[in-house]
């Protein structure tokens, strides 16, 4: 097994706010993740998870620190889509179909024949077949984060950022979406990071947990998952899934804590 | 229903009113009058057909030169702070100021021909289409900006694919406000020296107390109005069939 | 210190009269068709100095708040009642919304017919302007209420005039206060036109006298003083409206 696929080194994120200080959102974020790893992130509220994401995307610049991919250190945003990235809300362009929502990574890198078949196999992938004229207003808050993920999945990157794709969607569909996902995912073998704020979302799907600290976010403790593959709703009853569930949930309660209470969130 | 009823008991009371207690062609007429003279200008004697084709047409191109101004500099605006800072006391200005006062201006600099007509229309509907697309272009979800840039999209194809057809609702919505203006811009160019148009007609009958003429004149302004302005929305529906409705300023 | 949109602005509209100046004086010899800005300036101060300015302006002025405050009064009220009632609005619902889309320069010819070339046609034409937009808003407001806060007024007991004093007026306002903006931009425009056909006092009919005289530098400075009320109206409106409703976001024009 060669190095990590991506790595993060001193990773430090701050923003200025007009003022003499500047605003801090992540601090010194030391992070490597190995090929066809799924790796999930969980803090609490504004701890800095998803400008992590975005910096590592290159939709924003890090203040200091480097991204290295295959070991070799990224500057500015790539231009070969190593990277997929699936947005929390409504992210679908409302003026194009699903099948035009998938393709938007596509176009200009494939001939338009293969980018349709990439397309309609992706959309497939995610259970959508026969839904490709639908627009996303015709389609359930699932159905959209389903060609949210094809839309990711179709430029075929090799690390798939997840940014609290599920948060908009009610408990049931969620627990949906979330054995999906471990489908879906079984098939391609993406390396993945996700962020979530739901703990058990975390440890269902992931090799390992990373927990983060409050603002100035950084890493504060990881947790590989010691449950086999492939999984389903049981394992949430084993006692590693819930001695594991505590374990983060008290890690999270102090942060919370340092950070100046519940109340604060 | 009561609609309907209001309507027509509306016009027989302003009927009863013209008839038997004002009953002074030069204050008002009965709506039957109006319709018969409506009746003899559009399929007798045919005398309203060059004034509405002489406004259409200034319209028209008032119209067609507004967007091909407006959308652009709205859209320069929307992408460059520094132009817009320069651009917007001026923009303001133009805008807040009644848009009758420059009439004279125009026609001053350029005589009462048709460009200074034309102009004029172009004054009265550049400023929604303008403003209209500048926020359209402003208000583009930051998701919609991000999809674009993790995809890695061309600035091209950032403009093409995501900032251009987010904009469109906006200008359609800005055009359907301009129809108004633009109209009431036809009838203060051709007020102000026409022999045409239906302006012309309108004020021509208006000093004469022509009164017949007059509401006719006003009718079919206010018909023009309202077929623009649907005209509009179907094609806003076309254009944009994953929207619902806009919200009309 | 001025923020840096403030500052570039100001720069902008110095820079542009500067230029204006300078055009004119250079390179027209005729100062009939841009006379510069300083001749516009000096035909304000001789005007003001004959008392001229005033009546004009005053004349202006008073037609337009008369005919606005009532429409104010008016429109709200009839349009509250064309939101809550059925039936109201059914009635009213036709004839508003055809004088809503009659161009404003059409009617005016009509006004003046039956009230006479006095400042009295003029009132109306602000009044009628101002009072339809401002109706159509405020029911819309009315309609458009959101179930929810008329359950939670009800589950809290509150009296109907408590409901309609402190739920539905609320809810309304930021609509009311749109109509009004719509209002002012258009009995603007009405009210010029109205002094422009027929009048004997008013900017609008300085416009008409100044056009016809081929007074360039006195048609400049009217031209000038209404885009200054323009705006100055259209600031008005907009402190009114974060005054009014200011949990509420105001458009920038």
């Amino acid at each position: 097994m060669a190095g990590p696929v991506l790595e993060l080194r001193n990773l430090t994120k701050e923003v200025s706010t007009g003022g003499q200080e500047p605003f801090v959102i992540f601090n010194n974020v030391n992070l490597s993740v190995k090929e066809g790893e799924f790796v999930s992130i969980v803090g609490p509220s504004g701890c800095g998870k998803t400008t992590l994401l975005r910096v590592v995307n290159g939709l924003m610049p890090p203040s200091s620190g480097q991204i290295f991919l295959d070991g070799k250190e990224q500057s500015g945003a790539d231009n070969d889509l190593v990277m997929g990235f699936v947005f929390q809300g409504a992210s679908l362009l409302p003026w194009r179909t699903s099948l035009k929502n998938v393709l938007l990574g596509l176009e200009g890198r494939k001939s338009s024949k293969e980018a349709e078949e990439a397309a309609r196999h992706y959309l497939n992938l995610v259970g959508l077949s026969g839904f490709e004229n639908h627009y996303p207003h015709q389609l359930s808050g699932g159905m959209q984060q389903r060609i949210n993920l094809a839309r990711a999945l179709a430029v075929n990157p090799r690390i798939l950022l997840m940014d609290e794709p599920f948060a908009a969607l009610d408990a049931q569909t969620r627990i949906f979406m979330q054995l999906e996902l471990l489908r879906i995912w079984s098939q391609t073998k993406k390396t993945v990071i996700f962020i979530t704020h739901m703990i058990s979302e975390a440890i269902l799907l992931s090799d390992r947990v990373i927990v983060f600290s409050h603002r100035p976010g950084r890493v504060r403790s990881e947790f590989p998952v010691p449950l086999a593959r492939p999984r389903n709703l049981d394992i949430k009853s084993d006692h590693r899934f819930v001695e594991l569930e505590n374990v983060v949930w008290k890690q999270i309660e102090e942060e919370v804590k340092a950070a100046g209470g519940f109340a604060r969130l | 229903m009561l609609k309907l009823i209001s309507v027509l008991s509306g016009l027989a009371l302003w009927h009863a009113l013209a008839t038997y207690i004002v009953n002074d062609a030069a204050l008002l007429v009965s709506p039957l009058v109006v319709i018969a003279k409506a009746y003899e200008m559009l399929f007798v004697t045919g005398d309203l057909y060059p004034h509405l084709y002489a406004s259409s047409w200034i319209f028209l191109q008032g119209m067609v030169l507004a967007t091909v101004v407006g959308v652009p500099i709205g859209f320069l605006m929307a992408l460059s702070p520094v132009v817009r800072d320069y651009v917007n006391p001026w923009m303001t200005a133009l805008y807040t100021t009644p848009r009758i006062a420059f009439a004279p201006v125009i026609l001053l600099w350029l005589g009462i021909d048709l460009t200074a007509k034309v102009i004029i229309v172009f004054l009265g509907c550049v400023f929604p289409i303008l403003i209209n697309s500048f926020y359209g272009m402003r208000v583009v979800s930051r998701d919609f900006v991000e999809v674009g840039r993790s995809f890695r999209l061309s600035r091209r194809s950032l403009f093409l694919k995501i900032l251009l057809p987010a904009s469109v609702p906006f200008i359609l919505a800005g055009l359907r406000l301009a129809v108004g203006r633009g109209l009431t811009g036809v009838a203060i160019a051709e007020w102000f020296g026409a022999t045409e148009g239906l302006g012309y007609l309108i004020f021509f009958a208006g000093q004469t107390l022509n009164l017949p003429i007059l509401f006719v004149g006003v009718a079919v302004f206010a018909l023009l109005g309202i077929l623009g302005f649907q005209l509009l929305r179907v094609v806003e529906g076309l254009a944009s069939p994953w929207r619902k409705e806009l919200p009309v300023k | 210190m001025l923020s840096k949109e403030l500052r570039r602005g100001l720069l902008s509209i110095l820079a542009g009269l500067a230029l204006w100046e300078l055009l004119t004086r250079l390179l027209l010899e005729n100062e009939l068709l841009i006379p510069p800005p300083s001749s516009v300036l000096r035909t304000l101060w001789e005007l003001s100095a004959t008392g001229q300015l005033n009546k004009h302006l005053s004349a202006t002025l008073f037609e337009f708040v008369c005919g606005f405050s009532t429409a104010c009064v008016i429109g709200i009220l009839l349009g509250y009642f064309m939101g809550r009632y059925k039936w109201f609005d059914d009635v009213m619902d036709p004839w508003i919304a055809t004088l809503y889309s009659i161009p404003v320069v059409a009617f005016v010819p009509f006004i003046i017919i039956w009230f006479g070339i006095g400042m009295l046609s003029k009132v109306i034409v602000v009044f009628k302007i101002t009072a339809v937009a401002i109706m159509l808003n405020t029911a819309a407001g009315i309609k458009n209420i959101d179930p929810t806060w008329l359950e939670l007024s009800d589950s809290l007991r509150l009296s109907p005039w408590q409901t309609t004093v402190k739920i539905r007026f609320p809810a309304a306002l930021p609509y009311i206060v749109t109509g009004m903006r719509l209002g002012v931009g258009r009995a603007m425009l009405g009210v010029i036109v109205a002094e422009l056909m027929a009048a004997n006092a008013g900017l609008g009919y300085l416009l008409r006298d100044a056009s016809e005289t081929w007074d360039s530098p006195k048609l400049f400075m009217t031209v000038l003083l209404l885009a200054g009320m323009g705006m100055g109206s259209f600031a008005l409106i907009k402190k009114a409206e974060q005054r009014l409703a200011p949990w509420r976001e105001t458009a920038e024009w």
